[in-house]
């Protein structure tokens, strides 16, 4: 079961043997390492004083009151489960079409933190949609398609583990993502297109956003502070993911040099 | 102590954005865990395979091949 699994393995191994040198692999961690540190200092003192100003330095709303708060971790949490989607979606493309490890490294680790990023927006606008609008859930566009996010990304990280062969995973997952990028401009133009009870964008907008200083400092605060998040753990995770990578080709190597009759060493 | 209690009921809707403000800490903080717990098992386990005899002598098999 083992060889079987690993032979088609073996085959890609020395067909691109120059490829799983992991010189790219190598060169890009080392970009990932240099970034890291910036990212987690840069990340925790913009969470730090997002949630200063989130809590106890920005007034409530005239009339959302206390609740505008949840703004704070709502809005930056959706822009990322965009943002990361489309990170997905292109590293995905480009290891269709260049078959480049690396591309294929971010998409994997894109992706968990993607779902958690659209978890978080759609279980905090739950929480600020019962105060405001009455309910936790409508199947309004903005939510389903949220929704429908939230399932591309749990479709993306199970089809990559779901063969025995991983670059055969690797490439179903791809495809999902490419395809399922047709999502994005959906979410972003669903509160224009249908006359939904998710209100429209207000910060980013082409007459400047229609949102108070007092409220726009915490907001971009807090969208900096997930956004260096993503990159803090992206950085981890592609770590991982190159580690995983060396780990099956090392693997490999001993079975295929192993399993070879003529192979006497 | 009622000045807090007043700042933690936040007008009434403390329980729902505590809970998004507690929701998000866990589940970020929760990934953060797990991705340096993944990092650190595949560490070691590279680890473990670059000292093994048996990857060394694979290695140098293979490297004679390619000469």
């Amino acid at each position: 079961m083992l060889s079987q699994a690993i032979k088609p393995h073996a085959m890609q191994v020395k067909g691109s043997a120059k490829m799983h040198r992991f010189a790219n692999p190598t060169r890009f961690l080392r970009l990932v390492s240099a970034i890291k540190p910036w990212a987690t200092g840069v990340c925790l003192l913009t969470f730090a004083a997002g949630l200063y100003f989130a809590l106890f330095a920005s007034p409530p709303d005239y009339q959302q009151r206390e609740t505008v708060r949840i703004m704070y971790v709502h809005v930056p949490a959706a822009w990322m489960a965009m943002f990361c989607y489309a990170a997905l979606a292109a590293a995905s493309a480009s290891a269709l079409i260049w078959r480049h490890l690396v591309a294929d490294m971010v998409a994997r680790a894109t992706a968990p933190i993607g779902a958690a990023f659209t978890l978080l927006a759609l279980a905090t606008g739950s929480l600020w949609g019962k105060p405001m609008w009455g309910t936790w859930w409508v199947w309004d566009a903005r939510l389903t398609s949220v929704l429908i996010l939230f399932f591309l990304y749990l479709g993306y990280i199970v089809l990559n583990g779901a063969f025995d062969d991983a670059s055969r995973g690797a490439r179903a997952a791809s495809i999902l993502a490419v395809v399922g990028a047709i999502n994005i401009p959906i979410i972003k133009f669903s509160v224009d297109w249908w006359n939904t009870l998710h209100q429209p964008a207000s910060v980013v907008k082409l007459d400047g956003p229609a949102i108070h200083m007092s409220m726009l400092t915490p907001l971009l605060l807090m969208a900096i502070a997930y956004t260096s998040f993503y990159i803090w753990i992206l950085a981890i995770r592609v770590r991982a993911e190159i580690n995983t990578s060396k780990i099956r080709a090392l693997q490999i190597r001993r079975v295929t040099a192993s399993d070879v009759p003529w192979n006497d060493s | 102590m009622e000045r807090l209690l007043n700042f933690l009921d936040l007008d009434g809707y403390g329980q729902f954005i505590w809970a998004a403000y507690g929701l998000t800490a866990f589940v970020l903080i929760g990934l953060a865990v797990q991705s340096l717990r993944f990092q650190a098992r595949t560490d070691a386990e590279l680890e473990a395979l670059h000292a093994s005899p048996e990857t060394t002598k694979v290695e140098r098999a293979s490297n004679e091949a390619k000469e």
